[in-house]
Protein backbone atom coordinates (compact mmCIF):
# COMPACT_ATOMS: atom_id res chain seq x y z
CA UNK A 1 0.00 0.00 0.00
CA UNK A 2 2.80 2.13 0.49
CA UNK A 3 4.41 1.84 -2.99
CA UNK A 4 0.78 2.49 -4.22
CA UNK A 5 0.34 5.38 -2.45
CA UNK A 6 4.58 6.80 -3.24
CA UNK A 7 3.76 6.35 -6.93
CA UNK A 8 0.56 8.59 -6.48
CA UNK A 9 1.87 11.25 -5.00
CA UNK A 10 5.15 10.93 -7.26
CA UNK A 11 2.25 11.22 -10.24
CA UNK A 12 0.70 14.38 -8.40
CA UNK A 13 4.23 15.40 -8.11
CA UNK A 14 4.67 15.19 -11.83
CA UNK A 15 1.41 17.02 -12.79
CA UNK A 16 2.48 19.90 -10.47
CA UNK A 17 5.96 19.79 -12.18
CA UNK A 18 4.03 20.38 -15.49
CA UNK A 19 1.14 22.77 -14.37
CA UNK A 20 4.37 24.78 -13.03
CA UNK A 21 6.49 25.05 -15.73
CA UNK A 22 3.35 25.73 -18.03
CA UNK A 23 2.73 28.67 -16.25
CA UNK A 24 6.28 29.96 -15.49
CA UNK A 25 6.93 29.29 -19.51
CA UNK A 26 3.72 31.66 -20.02
CA UNK A 27 5.08 34.41 -17.56
CA UNK A 28 8.73 34.67 -19.36
CA UNK A 29 6.75 34.83 -22.30
CA UNK A 30 4.93 37.65 -21.40
CA UNK A 31 8.11 39.22 -19.60
CA UNK A 32 10.20 38.78 -22.92
CA UNK A 33 6.85 40.47 -24.93
CA UNK A 34 6.97 43.65 -22.69
CA UNK A 35 10.11 44.24 -24.45
CA UNK A 36 8.42 43.74 -27.62
CA UNK A 37 5.48 45.93 -26.54
CA UNK A 38 3.08 44.75 -28.88
CA UNK A 39 -0.77 45.47 -29.60
CA UNK A 40 -3.24 43.35 -31.02
CA UNK A 41 -6.76 43.49 -32.30
CA UNK A 42 -9.11 40.46 -31.58
CA UNK A 43 -12.23 39.43 -31.05
CA UNK A 44 -14.39 41.34 -34.20
CA UNK A 45 -17.84 41.05 -33.21
CA UNK A 46 -21.25 42.91 -34.49
CA UNK A 47 -24.83 43.20 -32.98
CA UNK A 48 -28.06 43.91 -35.02
CA UNK A 49 -30.99 45.30 -33.40
CA UNK A 50 -33.89 44.34 -35.78
CA UNK A 51 -36.36 46.29 -34.47
CA UNK A 52 -34.50 49.72 -35.43
CA UNK A 53 -32.97 47.98 -38.14
CA UNK A 54 -29.62 49.03 -36.84
CA UNK A 55 -26.16 47.22 -36.20
CA UNK A 56 -22.61 47.96 -34.31
CA UNK A 57 -18.99 46.47 -34.33
CA UNK A 58 -16.61 45.96 -32.04
CA UNK A 59 -13.54 44.58 -30.76
CA UNK A 60 -10.59 44.58 -28.37
CA UNK A 61 -7.23 45.43 -28.19
CA UNK A 62 -4.58 43.69 -26.17
CA UNK A 63 -0.85 44.90 -25.56
CA UNK A 64 1.77 42.85 -24.07
CA UNK A 65 3.44 44.00 -21.02
CA UNK A 66 2.54 46.51 -19.09
CA UNK A 67 2.53 50.08 -20.01
CA UNK A 68 5.32 52.07 -19.49
CA UNK A 69 6.71 55.64 -21.49
CA UNK A 70 5.14 56.24 -24.49
CA UNK A 71 2.68 53.59 -25.05
CA UNK A 72 0.19 55.68 -27.57
CA UNK A 73 -1.14 53.34 -30.31
CA UNK A 74 -3.97 53.76 -33.20
CA UNK A 75 -6.93 51.76 -34.08
CA UNK A 76 -9.83 51.31 -35.99
CA UNK A 77 -13.16 49.51 -35.18
CA UNK A 78 -15.80 49.03 -38.17
CA UNK A 79 -18.98 47.48 -39.19
CA UNK A 80 -19.20 47.00 -42.89
CA UNK A 81 -21.48 44.95 -45.44
CA UNK A 82 -20.71 42.37 -47.40
CA UNK A 83 -19.68 44.59 -50.49
CA UNK A 84 -17.08 45.88 -47.87
CA UNK A 85 -19.07 49.56 -47.95
CA UNK A 86 -18.44 51.00 -44.19
CA UNK A 87 -21.45 51.34 -42.45
CA UNK A 88 -19.90 52.69 -38.99
CA UNK A 89 -16.07 53.20 -37.62
CA UNK A 90 -14.72 54.39 -34.59
CA UNK A 91 -11.15 55.40 -34.68
CA UNK A 92 -8.73 57.06 -32.50
CA UNK A 93 -5.40 57.12 -30.55
CA UNK A 94 -5.31 56.02 -26.61
CA UNK A 95 -2.45 55.43 -24.08
CA UNK A 96 -4.45 53.11 -22.00
CA UNK A 97 -4.55 49.42 -22.78
CA UNK A 98 -6.08 46.45 -23.58
CA UNK A 99 -9.56 47.99 -24.38
CA UNK A 100 -12.81 47.20 -25.78
CA UNK A 101 -14.05 49.58 -28.88
CA UNK A 102 -18.01 49.67 -29.85
CA UNK A 103 -18.82 51.46 -32.52
CA UNK A 104 -22.03 53.52 -32.29
CA UNK A 105 -25.55 52.05 -34.18
CA UNK A 106 -25.65 52.44 -37.72
CA UNK A 107 -28.74 51.89 -40.00
CA UNK A 108 -27.34 48.55 -41.83
CA UNK A 109 -31.32 47.96 -43.14
CA UNK A 110 -30.83 44.75 -46.01
CA UNK A 111 -27.42 44.21 -45.49
CA UNK A 112 -25.16 41.63 -44.14
CA UNK A 113 -22.83 42.62 -41.78
CA UNK A 114 -19.67 41.74 -40.04
CA UNK A 115 -16.81 43.79 -38.10
CA UNK A 116 -12.90 44.64 -38.21
CA UNK A 117 -10.68 45.41 -35.66
CA UNK A 118 -7.39 47.38 -36.49
CA UNK A 119 -4.29 48.39 -34.44
CA UNK A 120 -1.13 50.38 -35.63
CA UNK A 121 1.46 50.27 -32.50
CA UNK A 122 4.97 51.87 -33.48
CA UNK A 123 4.06 50.77 -37.04
CA UNK A 124 3.48 47.49 -36.35
CA UNK A 125 -0.19 46.90 -36.92
CA UNK A 126 -2.45 43.58 -35.91
CA UNK A 127 -5.91 43.40 -37.52
CA UNK A 128 -8.99 40.73 -36.99
CA UNK A 129 -12.07 40.55 -39.72
CA UNK A 130 -14.78 38.76 -38.36
CA UNK A 131 -15.41 35.62 -40.46
CA UNK A 132 -17.66 35.88 -43.30
CA UNK A 133 -19.74 32.72 -41.65
CA UNK A 134 -20.17 35.13 -38.94
CA UNK A 135 -22.09 37.94 -40.79
CA UNK A 136 -25.74 38.67 -40.13
CA UNK A 137 -28.77 40.08 -41.87
CA UNK A 138 -29.47 43.28 -40.50
CA UNK B 1 -6.39 0.47 -1.25
CA UNK B 2 -6.19 2.58 2.78
CA UNK B 3 -7.84 5.32 3.40
CA UNK B 4 -4.40 7.11 3.06
CA UNK B 5 -4.29 6.35 -0.50
CA UNK B 6 -7.66 7.03 -1.56
CA UNK B 7 -7.22 10.45 0.74
CA UNK B 8 -3.75 11.38 -1.23
CA UNK B 9 -5.89 10.28 -4.97
CA UNK B 10 -8.33 12.57 -4.18
CA UNK B 11 -5.83 15.27 -3.72
CA UNK B 12 -4.18 14.27 -6.39
CA UNK B 13 -7.41 14.80 -8.51
CA UNK B 14 -8.62 17.94 -7.06
CA UNK B 15 -5.24 19.18 -7.35
CA UNK B 16 -4.97 18.27 -11.30
CA UNK B 17 -8.40 20.08 -11.73
CA UNK B 18 -7.22 23.30 -10.02
CA UNK B 19 -3.76 23.66 -11.77
CA UNK B 20 -4.27 22.47 -15.41
CA UNK B 21 -6.94 24.89 -15.68
CA UNK B 22 -5.30 27.70 -14.47
CA UNK B 23 -1.73 26.91 -16.31
CA UNK B 24 -4.12 26.49 -20.01
CA UNK B 25 -5.62 30.18 -18.60
CA UNK B 26 -1.89 31.50 -18.18
CA UNK B 27 -0.97 30.16 -21.26
CA UNK B 28 -3.71 31.74 -23.11
CA UNK B 29 -3.98 35.82 -24.17
CA UNK B 30 -4.55 37.77 -21.50
CA UNK B 31 -7.28 40.38 -21.17
CA UNK B 32 -9.55 38.37 -23.75
CA UNK B 33 -13.08 39.06 -23.37
CA UNK B 34 -16.19 38.00 -25.17
CA UNK B 35 -19.37 39.90 -25.75
CA UNK B 36 -20.33 44.09 -25.67
CA UNK B 37 -19.67 45.67 -22.60
CA UNK B 38 -22.36 45.89 -20.03
CA UNK B 39 -23.49 49.04 -18.53
CA UNK B 40 -24.16 50.49 -15.57
CA UNK B 41 -26.03 53.19 -16.48
CA UNK B 42 -27.01 54.36 -13.37
CA UNK B 43 -23.56 55.12 -12.63
CA UNK B 44 -23.46 57.19 -15.68
CA UNK B 45 -21.49 60.53 -14.82
CA UNK B 46 -21.80 63.09 -17.42
CA UNK B 47 -18.66 64.69 -18.94
CA UNK B 48 -19.79 66.84 -22.19
CA UNK B 49 -22.67 67.60 -23.84
CA UNK B 50 -22.47 69.82 -27.27
CA UNK B 51 -25.42 71.11 -29.25
CA UNK B 52 -23.97 72.14 -33.22
CA UNK B 53 -25.88 72.87 -36.16
CA UNK B 54 -25.73 69.07 -36.84
CA UNK B 55 -27.11 67.63 -33.74
CA UNK B 56 -26.12 66.99 -30.20
CA UNK B 57 -24.07 64.50 -28.60
CA UNK B 58 -23.20 63.26 -24.97
CA UNK B 59 -20.39 61.98 -23.42
CA UNK B 60 -20.84 59.92 -20.17
CA UNK B 61 -18.51 58.08 -18.08
CA UNK B 62 -20.32 54.68 -17.01
CA UNK B 63 -19.16 51.71 -15.64
CA UNK B 64 -19.74 48.10 -16.60
CA UNK B 65 -19.68 44.80 -14.87
CA UNK B 66 -16.37 43.97 -15.72
CA UNK B 67 -15.35 46.79 -13.32
CA UNK B 68 -14.06 48.56 -16.37
CA UNK B 69 -14.91 52.62 -17.23
CA UNK B 70 -16.91 53.46 -20.75
CA UNK B 71 -16.58 56.92 -22.54
CA UNK B 72 -19.83 56.62 -23.73
CA UNK B 73 -21.35 58.66 -26.85
CA UNK B 74 -25.34 59.45 -27.08
CA UNK B 75 -27.09 60.70 -29.76
CA UNK B 76 -30.60 61.68 -28.69
CA UNK B 77 -31.47 61.37 -32.72
CA UNK B 78 -30.59 57.89 -33.50
CA UNK B 79 -32.95 54.96 -33.88
CA UNK B 80 -31.79 52.68 -31.61
CA UNK B 81 -31.68 54.38 -28.60
CA UNK B 82 -29.56 54.07 -25.30
CA UNK B 83 -26.32 55.32 -23.45
CA UNK B 84 -23.76 54.89 -25.99
CA UNK B 85 -25.34 54.75 -29.14
CA UNK B 86 -22.59 56.77 -30.88
CA UNK B 87 -19.59 54.47 -29.99
CA UNK B 88 -17.96 53.99 -26.41
CA UNK B 89 -14.29 52.69 -25.15
CA UNK B 90 -13.99 50.25 -22.18
CA UNK B 91 -10.50 50.12 -20.20
CA UNK B 92 -9.83 49.03 -16.59
CA UNK B 93 -7.94 52.84 -16.56
CA UNK B 94 -9.22 55.66 -18.54
CA UNK B 95 -7.32 57.00 -21.28
CA UNK B 96 -4.91 59.69 -21.05
CA UNK B 97 -3.81 62.63 -22.87
CA UNK B 98 -0.79 61.63 -25.37
CA UNK B 99 2.34 63.60 -25.09
CA UNK B 100 1.09 65.79 -26.90
CA UNK B 101 -1.59 67.23 -24.30
CA UNK B 102 -4.83 66.10 -26.06
CA UNK B 103 -6.07 62.63 -27.77
CA UNK B 104 -8.64 62.53 -30.49
CA UNK B 105 -11.46 59.72 -30.78
CA UNK B 106 -13.32 59.84 -34.06
CA UNK B 107 -17.06 58.36 -34.54
CA UNK B 108 -19.12 57.63 -37.97
CA UNK B 109 -22.54 56.76 -37.81
CA UNK B 110 -25.49 56.65 -40.38
CA UNK B 111 -28.70 58.35 -38.55
CA UNK B 112 -31.09 58.94 -41.53
CA UNK B 113 -29.04 58.59 -44.24
CA UNK B 114 -26.94 61.47 -42.35
CA UNK B 115 -23.44 60.40 -42.32
CA UNK B 116 -22.76 61.53 -38.41
CA UNK B 117 -19.27 62.30 -37.25
CA UNK B 118 -18.51 63.01 -33.64
CA UNK B 119 -14.65 64.35 -32.60
CA UNK B 120 -14.13 63.89 -28.85
CA UNK B 121 -11.14 63.17 -27.12
CA UNK B 122 -9.03 64.07 -23.81
CA UNK B 123 -6.94 66.73 -22.44
CA UNK B 124 -4.74 67.78 -19.76
CA UNK B 125 -5.84 69.63 -16.88
CA UNK B 126 -4.24 72.92 -17.74
CA UNK B 127 -6.61 72.99 -21.00
CA UNK B 128 -9.78 74.89 -20.62
CA UNK B 129 -11.62 75.21 -23.93
CA UNK B 130 -10.81 73.07 -27.60
CA UNK B 131 -11.34 74.79 -30.66
CA UNK B 132 -11.73 73.07 -34.25
CA UNK B 133 -10.17 74.45 -37.57
CA UNK B 134 -12.00 72.93 -40.55
CA UNK B 135 -11.18 72.86 -43.84
CA UNK B 136 -12.84 75.93 -44.93
CA UNK B 137 -10.88 77.89 -42.52
CA UNK B 138 -13.79 78.11 -39.73
CA UNK B 139 -13.89 77.63 -36.81
CA UNK B 140 -15.59 74.38 -34.14
CA UNK B 141 -16.14 75.36 -30.46
CA UNK B 142 -15.93 72.07 -28.90
CA UNK B 143 -17.94 71.75 -25.72
CA UNK B 144 -15.39 71.06 -22.83
CA UNK B 145 -15.63 69.97 -19.82
CA UNK B 146 -14.38 67.44 -17.34
CA UNK B 147 -11.14 67.20 -19.26
CA UNK B 148 -13.07 66.02 -22.23
CA UNK B 149 -13.84 67.88 -25.64
CA UNK B 150 -16.36 66.76 -27.29
CA UNK B 151 -18.58 67.98 -30.99
CA UNK B 152 -20.75 66.74 -33.77
CA UNK B 153 -20.56 67.28 -37.31
CA UNK B 154 -21.86 66.22 -40.68
CA UNK B 155 -19.09 63.67 -42.45
CA UNK B 156 -18.95 63.15 -46.80
CA UNK B 157 -19.03 59.03 -45.88
CA UNK B 158 -18.25 57.13 -43.26
CA UNK B 159 -14.59 56.65 -41.91
CA UNK B 160 -13.76 60.21 -44.43
CA UNK B 161 -13.20 63.38 -42.74
CA UNK B 162 -14.58 66.44 -44.46
CA UNK B 163 -11.11 67.59 -44.91
CA UNK B 164 -8.32 68.28 -43.07
CA UNK B 165 -9.22 69.66 -39.13
CA UNK B 166 -6.86 70.21 -36.63
CA UNK B 167 -8.08 70.82 -33.02
CA UNK B 168 -6.73 72.74 -30.52
CA UNK B 169 -6.47 72.87 -26.87
CA UNK B 170 -6.19 76.47 -25.23
CA UNK B 171 -5.27 77.42 -21.67
CA UNK B 172 -7.29 79.97 -19.45
CA UNK B 173 -5.27 82.39 -20.65
CA UNK B 174 -6.11 81.56 -24.37
CA UNK B 175 -3.31 80.25 -25.13
CA UNK B 176 -2.72 77.53 -27.48
CA UNK B 177 -1.43 74.21 -25.32
CA UNK B 178 -1.92 71.27 -27.64
CA UNK B 179 -3.09 70.44 -30.80
CA UNK B 180 -3.79 67.17 -32.86
CA UNK B 181 -4.04 66.64 -36.66
CA UNK B 182 -7.24 64.37 -36.99
CA UNK B 183 -6.21 63.19 -40.24
CA UNK B 184 -2.56 61.78 -39.10
CA UNK B 185 -4.30 60.68 -36.48
CA UNK B 186 -7.31 58.52 -38.65
CA UNK B 187 -4.34 57.71 -40.87
CA UNK B 188 -2.60 56.04 -38.49
CA UNK B 189 -5.68 54.32 -37.05
CA UNK B 190 -6.99 52.99 -40.47
CA UNK B 191 -5.32 50.17 -42.67
CA UNK B 192 -3.54 50.63 -46.01
CA UNK B 193 -6.03 50.66 -49.23
CA UNK B 194 -5.08 47.00 -49.85
CA UNK B 195 -5.69 45.56 -46.33
CA UNK B 196 -8.88 47.22 -47.28
CA UNK B 197 -9.78 45.66 -50.56
CA UNK B 198 -8.80 42.45 -48.79
CA UNK B 199 -11.85 42.41 -46.83
CA UNK B 200 -14.04 42.65 -49.66
CA UNK B 201 -13.02 39.48 -50.91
Amino acid sequence: MHARASAVVLVFAALFAVAWWLTASARSAEAQSRAYGTCTAYDPSHQVDGNSRTGRGGGSIGCEGACTGSCQYSWTARMYNDSGNILAQLSGVDTYCCTTKLTGWTGCAGAYVRDFIFVNYNGVVSSNTESISNHTFC
Amino acid sequence: MTKRAYLISAACVVAVAIFVPTAALALAHHGTSSGPPRLEPTQSQRLAHAVTAAGSVDVDSVPNVDGQTCIALTLPDSPKQGIGNGGMSCSAAPSEPTAAGMNATMSWVQINGQNVLIIFGQVGSAITQVRLQMPDGSIVQAATSHGIYVTRLTAPAVGVLPGTITATGYDSSGQPAASVDLQKILTAATPPPARLHNLRT
